[in-house]
């Protein structure tokens, strides 16, 4: 691929400034790892709360991802075929959670979900608590990381030729058969892909999580209970792990889940 | 129908079973939105549709059997050709098919010479596996079964979007566009292909395209379709011969379309005088045109004139008029009357098999001897010639001629866009 022979000064200009950013992004990753050593590492996240916390956390993520799937990928659906008054509306809504500050979402589902809650009081009779347990985690986790599986869903539904489904129907197959031998196929990959970004997004949950469920400890509480506890060194194993862990999870969307060319999909009947 | 802004109306429309109907309209007509209301999948804000007797008009589209094949064909990118072809014979809903057509593709099976097909009158129990193969084994695609859409040519994709879509054994067959993606020699043989597979298997074809000549070679019936209305509706010959109005016969391939001012009976009622607005005069034979009501235009396909190098006066008992002459002469076939002509060529096109010629018609005054009243703005006329005939007659610009044309091949149409 030789297409671009010389560099114009523009490209010189803009290539100096993507690179300033990436450098941003990579250097304190870099120092990061190499700022511990293999066995302050070792020692540090063979310790008993972390792999406990690792756990919580991949599991309140992937439980709030499942509920997401259940219930945001048909709104995604809905969004990306058919026109309804107020969709603007409902379009901002779902991307409401990424605009607000997470500890505000925090203490807003606290109102809600809190002992004195909205939802919280009636099911705490029942005996189903949201707060300082796994509930807890999962539902903040489900609140700031959700828009990110329904847009990504949406987006990836909107590229699915409607023409498709039509054509599917006029051969006798029934919306829901259209549903589930066309577009699922067609678009999976896109629905994978904004599973993984939520749960990734739901493990390095903060800030509601904390307001919601301090405990059990999430692995971002702890990274922050050590830190402020007992220092920078003691943190740093765990996040060390955490950016390593986002490393891979960003490599496997990229590599697996990002749509490429194959003769298995493409662009299909659009020459 | 209704789609955004745009608004179908058709009136009335009925497409005998059997029948290939071809809906002739330019880009944006409707076209598209015809085919996808009928296959059910636009609602109707009005109207209703009726299929072999029984009103669909609020069955889904998988309830009707009405095929639909989309210009690029939207092929399922993610199954190989075999699932394509075979996605409607899931037995899922082939139950459902079943149910909703009671008898099963017997009014079908009437339309059907018996074994011209491998296909022949499918008995039900028939796996999914034959019918594929029957089916592409038809179109010349078996060849193709493992593979996926994605590196198909245009061609292939059209014979596999055609074998999936008479896989279920429409009662309806819906093609949009279907030849326009291809190029010129895969249009031909796709073109045959088509009216073969309908020939073979006796499925209602509605067929919608803006190509006159695919019109002409597929269609037994023509609608006409212009801006979201039908205009004209019959066999492709008399849309050709007696377009509507205007619009259509430029739909039709018409060049010569002049505005009428005035007609007047010829005497002993066996032609009609046009007078041209410019004051030249031609004359009509009465014909089936619309009723004479607002203002019309005369149409003279360009195919339809004669043309003849040099002028020499009085030749076959011209009238020196310029214009028109009345059948008195009796020269021509039979026809009541004839128009002749006489002007200067001004320009030829040459097409690859064709030659359009148009000539600048005299002024009367000019040709000496002007008693009907002389064309203050002479009319140009396009006239269709075979190639060869260029060069045999000596046309090239400039040249003197003269234009023949019977009172038959002088059609008067509504000069406004219909409705």
């Amino acid at each position: 691929m030789n297409r671009i022979r010389v560099l114009s000064r523009m490209d010189w200009v803009f290539s100096v400034a993507g690179l300033l950013l990436l450098l941003f992004i990579l250097v304190p990753l870099v120092a990061t790892i190499f700022a511990s050593s293999p066995g302050e590492f070792a020692k540090g996240v063979a310790d008993k709360g972390v792999l406990t916390s690792l756990w919580i956390t991949f599991a309140a993520a992937l439980v709030a991802t499942v509920i997401a799937l259940v219930v945001g990928v048909p709104l995604a659906y809905l969004l990306a075929r058919r026109e309804f008054p107020g969709k603007n509306l409902v379009e901002g809504l779902v991307d409401l959670p990424i605009i607000i500050p997470h500890t505000a979402a925090g203490v807003a589902l606290l109102m809600v979900f809190g002992r004195k809650g909205v939802l919280g009081e009636p099911l705490a009779s029942a005996g189903i608590h949201f707060t300082e347990n796994f509930a807890g985690i999962v539902v903040a986790m489900f609140f700031v990381s959700v828009p990110y599986l329904v847009d990504t869903a949406r987006e990836t539904f909107a590229l699915v030729d409607r023409r498709y489904e039509s054509v599917a129907r006029t051969l006798g197959a029934s919306p829901w058969s259209a549903f589930r031998r066309v577009t699922v196929p067609l678009a999976w990959r896109g629905i994978v892909a904004g599973s993984v970004l939520m749960w990734a997004r739901g493990i390095s949950e903060f800030g509601a999580v904390v307001i919601l469920a301090y405990n059990p400890k999430a692995i971002s509480v702890l990274v922050y209970e050590r830190f402020a506890g007992f220092g920078l060194s003691s943190a740093l194993p765990v996040t060390i792990l955490l950016l390593v862990l986002a490393l891979v999870i960003l490599v496997v969307v990229r590599t697996v889940l990002v749509p490429r060319r194959s003769r298995r999909r493409g662009s299909g009947g659009r020459s | 129908m209704r789609a955004g802004e745009f608004t179908l109306a058709v009136d009335d429309l009925t497409v005998e079973t059997g029948e290939y109907l071809i809906v002739l309209g330019p880009t944006a007509s409707g076209k598209t939105l015809l085919l996808e209301s009928l296959a059910g999948l636009r609602r109707l804000h009005g109207g209703r549709v009726w299929l072999d007797e029984r009103d669909v008009t609020g069955d889904p589209p998988e309830k009707r059997r009405a095929g639909l094949v989309y210009q690029d064909y939207a092929l399922f990118p993610h199954l190989t050709v075999a699932d394509n072809v075979g996605f409607g014979l899931e037995r899922s809903h082939a139950a459902d098919l079943k149910r909703a057509t009671g008898g099963g593709g017997s009014e079908r099976a009437g339309g059907k010479p018996a074994g011209a097909t491998p296909d022949g009158a499918a008995p039900p129990s028939r796996t999914r596996r034959q019918t594929i193969e029957a089916l592409t084994g038809m179109l010349g695609i078996t060849h193709l079964l493992e593979r996926y859409p994605e590196g198909l040519s245009g061609g292939e994709k059209q014979r596999v979007a055609l074998a999936r879509a008479l896989a279920v054994e429409p009662r309806l067959l819906l093609l949009d566009e279907p030849l326009s993606a291809l190029d010129g020699p895969t249009r031909l043989e796709l073109r045959r292909e088509l009216k073969r597979i309908h020939r073979e298997l006796g499925t209602t074809v509605i067929h919608v395209t803006h190509d006159l000549d695919e019109a002409m070679a597929l269609g037994e019936r023509m609608a006409v379709l212009v801006r979201g209305s039908l205009r004209q509706v019959g066999t492709p010959t008399e849309v050709t011969r007696h377009p509507a109005d205007r619009e259509i016969a430029a739909l039709a391939g018409i060049p010569n379309v002049f505005d009428v001012e005035e007609t007047s009976l010829v005497a002993g009622g066996r032609g009609v005088r046009a007078r041209l607005r410019g004051g030249c005069e031609l004359l009509a034979d009465l014909s089936p045109g619309p009723a004479a009501q607002g203002p019309l235009a005369a149409v003279v396909r360009a195919e339809e004139i004669e043309i003849t190098p040099g002028w020499s006066h009085g030749v076959d008992g011209l009238a020196d008029g310029g214009g028109l002459v009345d059948g008195a002469d009796g020269r021509v076939d039979g026809a009541a009357a004839g128009n002749r002509l006489r002007g200067v060529i001004a320009t030829v096109q040459l097409q690859s098999v064709h030659a359009l010629v148009e000539v600048r018609v005299d002024p009367v005054d000019a040709a000496g001897g002007a008693e009907t009243g002389g064309c203050a703005e002479p009319p140009v006329f396009t006239v269709d010639v075979l190639r060869p005939q260029v060069e045999k007659l000596g046309l090239e610009p400039g040249l003197r001629v003269g234009l023949y044309f019977a009172g038959t091949a002088v059609h008067l149409c509504r000069a406004g866009a219909g409705r």
